[in-house]
C-alpha cells in the first residue's frame, strides 16, 4: 500500500488532458487499486468521469491510495505525468 | 433439439449461429435483458473501441486526438459501465440501463460549479450515444455467416444487414410475399418467415439450421444433423458453382427436350443481369417502373430508349414486353385512377389500358418503333380474361407477336377462345393461384393458405397446357413456382416449354432441367 499527497503544479490541474493521462496510466495496471481524494471525497483512479468530478485545480492537494501489483512503478510514472509536488509519501 | 415450422420466403439452406436483433421501425430498440444485454453491450463496446482507436490514429496527437483519447478512456470507465451492468442485473433492459446511467452521470457533471468541468457532460453523452449506435445500425457488428433472427424484418433491414454476409434471415412474423422476402430472394439469401416464437426460443450464438426446403428452423440440432446439413450446404454451393459455369449453355433434358429459361425483369439493370446469367430471353419485362417518371410516361419517347436497349442487349433472343400492369392499389397519382373497394378484382391490367387509352397508346407506339429495329421484341398482356381484349390489341399492333399472361381462371379455362389471337402464353401462377383459391397472397392473416401445391392450380394448368399445345402455341410459366426445385420436374413433365424466373435463378434452373428425364415414367 502506498499513500501520498500531491500538490497539483500544472496549470491545467486535473482537467481533461492530465486526467486522461492519469487514467491512461492507471489502466495499464489491472491488478492495482488506485483511489484519489480531494477534500474528503474519494474516487476510483481508473474512472475518468469520477476523477473529473473532483475538479482538481492548480494548487489543490490530492491524496493517493495505491495498493496491489505495480505500486512503485505506477507512482514513479505518475510523478512524471502529473508533475505534482509530493508533500507526503508513505509506503507499507 | 426443436423444430419450428415456418413459411419459406427465400430458398436455400443454411447452418450457422443465431444473431438476434430487436427491431422497431428502423432502429433497434435495445430491449434486450439479462445475459443478452450484457452480450450485446460487450459487443458494442468492442466495436466502438476499435473505431475510436482508428479515429484517434487518423486525427493524430493534436487537441482533437485528445478528445478521442478521453472517449477511449470513458469506454473503460468502471464507474459508468459498472453501473450499467448493475442495472441490467437488476432486471432493466439494455436501453433503459444505458439511458439511466447517462442521465445520472450527466447530472453529476452538470452539478459541478466549474464550467470547464461541467462541459465534460457532452463527452459522456457522446460516448453513450456512440455505444448505443455500436449496437444499433452503423456500428453494429454481426459475425459473418450468422443467421439473423428478429420479430419482424423490414426491407430496409435486409439492405442494411446484407453487408454482414449473413447466411440467412428468420422472422417470427412476416410473410413470404412481403417486400423483404422478395429482396432476400433477389439477393439469394435464404429466409423463413412466420416462425412463431423463435425470438423467445433461440438464444444468441446458438447453432441453428434454416431449412428453406422443408420450411423449418431447427434449434440446437444434434451433431449428426449438423453434419448432414453442412454436407447439404456444401453440395448446394457446388451445384451453384457448376450451374454458373454452364449458364450460357441451353437447358436440354436428358431425353433431348430444349426448355427455354427466360428471366423476369423490372428494370434495365436486371436486363443486363439476365444476359449475364445466361437467360434465353426475357419472359416478362415489367414496365411499371416507367410510371415513376410521372406525366412523362405518357409520351412514347420516354419508353423508346428502354425498349431499344432491351431489344439490343438480348438480340436475337426474345424480349416480351409486358404492358402496364396496374390497378387502383398502385400509387400513381397523375393517372387519376378511381378508388375501388376491390382493386384486385377491379379496373386493372389490360382492362385498365383499354379504358385509359392515353396510357396504352404511347407504350404501343414505342414498342412498334423499337420492333422495327429489334424484331426480337414482342408484347405480353397482363390480366386477360376475355378474348376481345387480346383481339383489340392484336389489331393495333399488326405484325408484332402478342402473347398473354394466363392469370385468371377464366382465361385458363377458355384458352381455345384466346388462342387464335395469341402467339404465345405464359402462366402467371402467382395471381392465378390467388384468384383460384380466393386468397390474397400478401394477406397478413391468410398467407399460410396460399399454397402452390394446391391441386386446383395444377388442374387448371393441365387444361391450359393441353389447349395451348392443341393450337401449337408456346406455353410456359412465369410465376414463382417456375424457379422452385420441388415444382420444376412436374412442370416439365406436364409439357411446359419455358420457365421465366428471376435472373439470379436462371443458372440453377437450367441445371435442374438438365437432370430431368420427363419421358421416363419416374421423370
Amino acid at each position: 500500500m502506498l499513500k501520498a499527497k500531491l500538490r497539483l503544479r500544472r496549470e491545467d490541474g486535473l482537467h481533461a488532458r492530465p486526467a486522461a493521462q492519469l487514467v491512461a496510466l492507471a489502466l495499464k495496471y489491472p491488478k492495482l487499486e488506485i483511489v484519489l481524494e480531494k477534500n474528503g471525497k474519494e474516487v476510483n483512479g481508473k474512472s475518468l468521469s469520477a476523477i473529473l468530478t473532483l475538479q482538481g485545480e492548480m494548487g489543490d492537494v490530492i491524496g493517493f491510495k495505491v495498493s496491489g501489483e505495480g505500486e512503485e512503478e505506477f507512482w514513479e510514472n505518475l510523478e512524471q505525468t502529473i508533475q505534482g509536488e509530493v508533500l507526503e509519501i508513505e509506503k507499507n | 433439439m426443436r423444430r419450428i415450422k415456418c413459411l419459406p420466403a427465400s430458398p436455400g439452406i443454411a447452418i450457422g449461429k443465431a444473431f438476434l436483433i430487436s427491431l422497431k421501425d428502423f432502429s433497434f430498440s435495445l430491449k434486450e435483458k439479462g445475459e443478452e444485454a450484457i452480450f450485446l453491450l460487450e459487443k458494442g463496446k468492442n466495436i466502438l473501441r476499435e473505431n475510436l482507436q482508428l479515429d484517434s490514429e487518423k486525427v493524430g496527437k493534436k487537441e482533437e486526438g485528445d478528445i478521442f483519447l478521453s472517449h477511449i478512456l470513458l469506454l473503460e470507465d468502471p464507474e459508468i459501465w459498472g453501473k450499467v451492468k448493475e442495472k441490467i442485473e437488476e432486471g432493466k433492459s439494455l436501453g433503459e440501463a444505458l439511458n439511466e446511467v447517462e442521465d445520472e452521470v450527466v447530472s453529476l457533471f452538470e452539478s459541478l460549479n466549474d464550467e470547464r468541468f461541467r462541459s465534460r457532460a457532452d463527452d459522456i453523452k457522446d460516448i453513450m450515444r456512440r455505444v448505443k449506435e455500436a449496437m444499433i445500425g452503423n456500428e453494429l457488428f454481426i459475425p459473418e455467416g450468422s443467421i439473423i433472427i428478429s420479430e419482424e424484418i423490414l426491407p430496409s433491414h435486409i439492405v442494411e444487414l446484407e453487408k454482414w454476409k449473413p447466411k440467412g434471415f428468420i422472422s417470427a412474423a412476416g410473410s413470404p410475399f412481403s417486400h423483404s422476402a422478395i429482396l432476400a430472394r433477389a439477393k439469394g439469401i435464404p429466409m423463413l418467415t412466420s416462425c412463431q416464437g423463435i425470438t423467445e426460443i433461440v438464444g444468441n450464438d446458438e447453432t441453428l439450421i434454416l431449412d428453406g426446403e422443408k420450411a423449418e428452423a431447427i434449434i440446437e440440432p444434434s451433431n449428426r444433423l449438423q453434419k448432414i446439413y453442412l454436407e447439404k450446404e456444401a453440395l448446394r454451393r457446388k451445384e451453384e458453382k457448376e450451374a454458373i459455369a454452364q449458364r450460357h449453355l441451353p437447358a436440354i433434358t436428358i431425353d433431348g427436350k430444349r426448355i427455354m429459361v427466360y428471366a423476369n425483369v423490372g428494370s434495365t439493370k436486371e436486363i443486363e443481369e439476365a444476359k449475364e446469367m445466361g437467360a434465353d430471353g426475357i419472359g416478362i419485362f415489367r414496365t411499371e417502373f416507367l410510371l415513376f417518371q410521372g406525366e412523362d410516361a405518357l409520351r412514347k419517347e420516354s419508353h423508346l430508349k428502354v425498349y431499344r436497349m432491351a431489344g439490343e442487349i438480348l438480340y436475337p433472343q426474345p424480349v416480351h414486353i409486358r404492358l402496364f400492369d396496374i390497378g387502383a392499389d398502385k400509387p400513381f397519382q397523375f393517372l387519376n385512377l378511381p378508388d375501388e373497394l376491390n382493386p384486385a378484382l377491379g379496373l386493372r391490367g389490360i382492362r385498365l389500358l383499354l379504358k385509359k387509352r392515353e396510357l396504352l397508346y404511347p407504350q404501343l407506339e414505342a414498342i412498334k418503333e423499337a420492333h422495327k429495329e429489334y424484331p426480337n421484341i414482342s408484347i405480353i398482356l397482363p390480366m386477360v380474361s376475355f378474348p376481345e381484349e387480346v383481339k383489340e390489341i392484336k389489331e393495333m399492333v399488326g405484325e408484332i407477336p402478342v402473347g398473354i399472361m394466363v392469370e385468371t381462371p377464366a382465361c385458363a379455362l377458355s384458352l381455345s377462345k384466346m388462342a387464335k389471337f395469341c402467339d404465345f402464353f405464359s402462366i402467371g401462377t402467382n395471381d392465378l393461384l390467388q384468384y383460384t383459391l380466393a386468397v390474397d397472397r400478401a394477406g397478413k392473416d391468410v398467407s399460410e393458405l396460399y399454397n402452390p401445391a394446391h391441386p386446383s392450380l395444377w388442374r387448371l394448368m393441365k387444361i391450359t397446357i393441353r389447349e395451348a399445345k392443341r393450337y401449337g402455341k408456346e406455353i410456359g410459366v412465369c410465376g414463382e413456382i417456375a424457379g422452385e426445385r420441388e415444382f420444376i420436374p412436374r412442370l416439365i413433365k406436364m409439357g411446359v416449354e419455358h420457365l421465366s424466373v428471376s435472373p439470379r435463378f436462371v443458372p440453377i434452373v437450367k441445371k435442374i432441367i438438365r437432370s430431368l428425364n420427363p419421358s421416363d415414367a419416374k421423370g
